[in-house]
């Protein structure tokens, strides 16, 4: 079978079962190490100060009266991290967006850092240092930035992609177009068209643990870094490259993850406090504040979004064009080109055009936030479906059918699709029961689809079986949602051995090649693929120690059920060998036994996801409750199912806080408002029903096992179901999340008025 | 356009020859989608004749 990723439609005898996490006693127990639970011999406490303006010019920043304070041991700025980027704008980029650079862009952009023998010393140092500002006119809606009398945030941002360039700098940072057809005939064609515009709001993925780490460098120029982190080896080429650290001399190594959805990809705090750790030659802790997590870490774009669809009597969809305008924070992004390339891609379009319009605006610098882009896309693509299904008095759900994408349709961003699951997703959406459920006063269903891409990426895994018989995998993707699980059941399927023989580790990056993040949904994807692969080298050694202890040529020996069995019939009084017996005797037929395996897993298929939703809303408060809700998503193969209808579940309830309340609020100063859990409300278990999952197996013909990622799709559609049942429940089209009960309530009175 | 390549790395090889300033999309970092499939690393692909090839850009997860 070698390494042919190809899907085999193998017989399962462990994959698919529903066993216990690994990580799941320590987990409750409160064993487990997250970030801020690392200490060192020395350590000191890092803090940072933050700028309380919108926009700024630094003028003068003064330490002296902090480094005279007994107790501090260093003290950054921008001065202490020199422009080692070499002409890498986005190195560039994340270099000024660690430490300001004589402009504060966004309110909690970093400052100055001190390391303090303790807390009380470093918040004392931190109020000595005096930073002389000029305030600078500052934007914060996407809208406003594009207007032709906004501050200009960068003076070197012309626009790009646009024909001519521009003669001055602008917000505008660049302009990508998706589709294919004419759009001006198809809407020649159509019978009814609708055209509505939209807003959404930004968001933060809301992970419960902070960002947190423990940095060391030595004198000699090696240092380590303890983390929470979605992706350790691109932390480390990430700091050491702002450093001027050679990477294999920075040892990263990632704790256990409170969650990231995104958030975790991107660098803050930990090249700073890299860079105290070597001004004062101790080890360094930082530990973000919950309020420094919503100012300074990577919230999602709020966005402005244009629709119109055009469709003929029958249903048939003849021209959709979107204009996408996402902020993205005060550095150039491509989070509207994600929006363009995902807005239309459930559907089978003659004519489409999407237009992505990436702006700047002072606000933190958005990093990625689970299938990004894709959610604010859909609320408006989907709310503008069901407005059309209306009006050409079909059910919203028969007019998606007829109009999805199927293998063969030519995807609006470009490609043509191989076997994908929106069409099969509808349809079980047509015979769930929760369809025909009865709803009463005040209710209203919903539906909407969704799309993400997922992908692939370098992978290095490693499998050694111990001599007696137990087997250490060794992954280098971040376990963010059970994968240590799923990957010892794949290993445990491929050696035939049981689920428990196996223990699943994160290995740091000294102990592995490479390995790209755990993201793009790629965990279970790519470092499964790697597992297979590296669990079917370990079994071609054991046939040849088996070969060995027999004394019989490897071509005579099989491997099957975990055994390894002579065959023919001059072997028969050999007794099959176990993985066990092959390894007590490996130390005297040739030493360990590993399997390895280094890759670049592509085709990670893309998936699709349906949703139902009903809500009750009470019209006097103008609150919205979700009273049932089912996501019915393709995975490809569940390897553990458990754990993708956590998935499932978890990026449904992740679009509902979206939806209904969760909101970035700046006041006129250019300030956030709300940075804490209070006034930025999450949903919490009494918030939610139970969310009920299907899932679709339509395997992926790029994976052994058929396996698709699983985790951002989730989160696409819940903000248009949600608003599509909102209006079926109150007879009024919400056009702005969240969803809130003051915009409710603001609807109603319009509605009555 | 039309371009004679065996693999994407031979693709993307000939396209920068014939359209220099397709470099800097290149170096931003790109995707490319043969007959439908997303490779983004495994420049090693073998292209089938007649096959259509997508360059798309290389996107972020979550």
């Amino acid at each position: 079978m070698g390494n042919d990723p190809s899907y085999t439609n193998q017989k399962f005898k462990v994959i698919g079962s529903r066993v216990k996490r690994p990580d799941g006693i320590d987990k409750v127990t409160g064993r487990a190490k997250y970030g801020a639970d690392h200490n060192a011999p020395g350590q000191l406490v890092g803090l940072f100060l933050r700028s309380p303006h919108a926009h700024a010019r630094i003028k003068k920043i003064s330490t002296a009266r902090a480094e005279k304070l007994s107790g501090v041991k260093a003290i950054i700025t921008c001065d202490d991290l020199p422009d080692l980027t070499n002409g890498d704008t986005e190195a560039r980029d994340i270099l000024e967006n660690c430490m300001a650079r004589g402009r504060a862009l966004y309110d909690g952009h970093a400052i100055a850092a001190v390391a303090a023998i303790d807390e009380k010393t470093a918040k004392k140092a931190l109020q000595l240092i005096k930073v002389t500002y000029e305030a600078l006119p500052h934007v914060t809606d996407v809208d406003d930035a594009l207007k032709p009398d906004a501050p200009v945030l960068h003076d070197y941002i012309y626009t790009t992609g646009v024909e001519p360039k521009p003669k001055t700098p602008s917000n505008l940072c660049n302009v990508s177009e998706f589709g294919h057809g004419d759009i001006e005939a198809g809407f020649a064609e159509a019978d009814v068209i609708v055209e509505k515009s939209y807003k959404t709001e930004q968001v933060h993925q809301g992970y419960i643990e902070p960002h947190a780490c423990v940095a060391s460098v030595s004198p000699d120029g090696t240092g380590e870094l303890w983390v929470t982190t979605q992706g350790h080896f691109s932390f480390r080429s990430v700091c050491a490259n702002l450093l001027g650290m050679d990477v294999a001399k920075l040892k990263v190594t990632a704790s256990e993850i409170g969650g990231g959805f995104g958030g975790k990809t991107h660098v803050w705090t930990e090249p700073v406090a890299l860079a105290l750790s070597r001004k004062a030659n101790r080890p360094v802790k930082v530990v973000m504040t919950r309020e420094e997590v919503f100012r300074a870490s990577g919230p999602a774009s709020s966005t402005s979004i244009d629709v119109k669809i055009g469709a003929k009597n029958d249903g048939t969809i003849t021209a959709a064009f979107a204009a996408l305008r996402y902020q993205g924070g005060a550095f150039p992004g491509i989070w509207a080109m994600l929006g363009a390339m995902t807005s239309f891609a459930c559907y089978n379009l003659a004519n489409v055009k999407a237009l992505g319009y990436d702006v700047v605006v002072n606000r933190p610098k958005v990093a990625a936030y689970r299938a990004p882009s894709a959610p604010m896309a859909a609320f408006a693509v989907e709310s503008t479906m069901d407005l059309l299904a209306k009006k050409l008095r079909m059910k919203p759900l028969d007019f998606r059918i007829k109009n999805a994408a199927k293998e063969g349709t030519r995807a609006s961003y470009g490609p043509v699709y191989g076997p994908i699951g929106i069409g099969p997703t509808l349809e079980a959406v047509k015979k769930h029961p929760h369809m025909r459920a009865r709803l009463k006063k005040n209710q209203g269903r919903g539906m909407a689809c969704g799309f993400w891409f997922n992908f692939g990426g370098q992978t290095c895994t490693d499998l050694n079986i111990a001599t007696d018989g137990s087997v250490t995998l060794t992954v280098g993707t971040i376990d963010v949602g059970g994968s240590r699980a799923s990957l010892s059941l794949i290993a445990a399927e491929e050696l035939g051995i049981p689920y428990e023989q196996v223990r699943a580790h994160i290995g740091d990056t000294g102990s592995l090649g490479h390995n790209d993040m755990t993201d793009g949904s790629r965990g279970t994807f790519s470092s499964g693929m790697a597992t297979i692969f590296a669990a079917r080298q370990a079994v071609e050694v054991m046939r040849a120690r088996a070969a060995t202890m027999w004394d019989i040529p490897v071509e005579d020996v099989v491997w099957e059920s975990g055994q390894a069995k002579a065959t023919g019939k001059k072997h028969r009084k050999l007794k099959a060998l176990s993985l066990a017996d092959i390894a007590a005797a490996s130390p005297n037929t040739g030493g360990p036994i590993a399997g390895h395996n280094e890759s670049v897993p592509d085709n990670a298929g893309v998936s699709f996801a349906s949703h139902i939703c009903d809500v009750e809303v009470d019209p006097e408060t103008g609150a919205t409750r979700v009273i049932r809700y089912t996501v019915i998503q393709d995975a490809g193969k569940a390897i553990h199912p458990t754990y993708v209808e956590g998935q499932f579940q978890g990026g449904a309830a992740q679009g509902i806080g979206w939806a209904l309340n969760e909101e970035y609020i700046y006041g006129d100063d250019g300030r956030l408002q709300n940075p804490g859990f209070l006034d930025y409300r999450i949903p919490v278990c009494s918030d939610l029903p139970f969310i009920d999952t299907q899932i679709l197996e339509i395997p992926n013909p790029h994976h052994p096992y058929g396996v698709r990622g699983v985790g951002e799709t989730s989160i696409v559609p819940p903000l248009a179901a949600i608003g599509n049942a909102l209006s079926n429940a109150m007879g009024v089209r919400m056009d702005h999340v969240p969803m809130s009960p003051p915009r409710i309530l603001k609807a109603l009175a319009q509605l009555d008025g | 356009m039309e371009i004679e390549a065996s693999t994407i790395r031979q693709l993307l090889m000939v396209l920068v020859e014939q359209y220099p300033r397709m470099q800097g999309h290149l170096d931003e970092g790109v995707a490319i989608a043969v007959e439908g499939e997303i490779y983004r690393d495994n420049w090693d692909r073998v292209i089938p004749p007649g096959s259509e090839v997508f360059l798309i850009p290389r996107i972020q997860g979550g």
